[in-house]
């Protein structure tokens, strides 16, 4: 998530007209990852094993499609250690990736990466972030007795809760979690922030278990993070 | 008259809800006087429940509706594809029958 929030705070002040200048860090194995991330795009981008799909910016449902297959192809056919995320990993960045350009309201669009972890555990973590209205405000649309914004994002979870009034859309993040049941996975984490909000998903096999924590402070936009630990 | 609609010529993984309006449009057009349409999967590796959705369910939607004049089936799914076109259906509760 760190890369993804760099980019956009790279991206952003850019937008506003701000000279942003970067300094590629010295650690070498920093350097790599940072290079490898696309942390800033004006630098050129090397490759890395690790980096699945590099900060990425996505505008529009296209290219949604064009992350989403990627990343599946990427897991199944070149990274055999991890394979079996593929699916799951596919699911994640479409129906998240099409929810944050559908919901997220804002003109510098949503930022999306995927790395593989191989230590401790292999895994594959996920970050799509956005400075949008942010999911609190967007399901307060349709909930607006849902005051506490962790508890917002939570009920958000749920299977046909949306901010919109037709009852078949607010099937993502449901579709989500079923997909991590239905793969051969040892662990799930998800961690959404949002404006003052903070929600953890964690599913290990049964249905997924929800818990608000604190926030530290107020996000704007949304940040997920989800984490996909291999078997 | 049957007509069959490959999806694979759309990519090898069907991701968005608008995705699945555009292709749904399309197939509507395309299927002209057909009595059944088959909506063939062959070769996708994985599709979205947004995508089935608005794709597969809508339409079987629209043909229990009587709003297109043809039938579906489905064909080709990968047991992953599979799993999620019949979630899709069952939340519409909606049917659409799987052919081999």
């Amino acid at each position: 998530m760190f890369a993804v929030r760099l980019r956009i705070f790279i991206e952003w002040h850019r937008a506003a007209g701000r000279q942003v200048d970067t300094v590629v860090p010295t650690d070498s194995r920093a350097k790599r990852i940072f290079q490898a991330m696309a942390i800033d795009p004006a630098l050129p981008i090397t490759r890395e094993e690790d980096t699945i799909m590099p900060v990425t910016c996505m505008r529009e449902f296209l290219k949604v499609e064009e992350v989403a297959e990627r990343t599946q192809e990427i897991l199944e056919y070149q990274l055999n250690d991890v394979s079996p995320l593929g699916h799951a990993a596919f699911m994640t960045m479409s129906e998240l990736g099409g929810n944050a350009i559908d919901h997220g309201e804002n003109d510098l669009g949503s930022f999306a990466a995927v790395r593989r972890i191989t230590e401790p555990r292999r895994q594959v973590s996920i970050a799509i972030g956005d400075l949008g209205i942010g999911i609190p405000e967007h399901i307060r649309r349709r909930y607006p007795e849902w005051r506490d914004d962790g508890w917002a994002i939570a009920y958000a979870t749920r299977e046909n809760v949306s901010g919109t009034k037709n009852p078949h859309r607010g099937i993502g993040f449901s579709s989500v979690f079923e997909a991590a049941l239905t793969t051969s996975l040892h662990s799930g984490q998800m961690d959404i922030l949002s404006a003052n909000g903070f929600c953890r998903i964690q599913t290990v096999q049964q249905n997924p278990k929800i818990e608000v924590l604190p926030a530290t402070r107020f996000r704007r936009g949304t940040w997920i993070t989800y984490d996909l630990v291999s078997v | 008259m049957a007509y069959q609609y490959p999806l694979a010529r759309h990519g090898k993984t069907l991701a968005t809800r608008p995705l699945g309006q555009e292709l749904r449009t399309d197939l509507v057009q395309r299927a002209g006087s057909a009595d059944t349409v088959a909506l063939d999967f062959s070769g996708i590796l994985s599709t979205s429940h947004s995508f089935a959705d608005e794709f597969v369910a809508r339409l079987a939607e629209e043909v229990e509706m009587g709003e297109v004049s043809f039938g579906i089936n489905i064909s080709g799914a990968s047991p992953a594809v599979e799993r999620v076109v019949l979630k899709a259906l069952e939340r519409r509760q909606v049917d659409a029958p799987m052919v081999a």
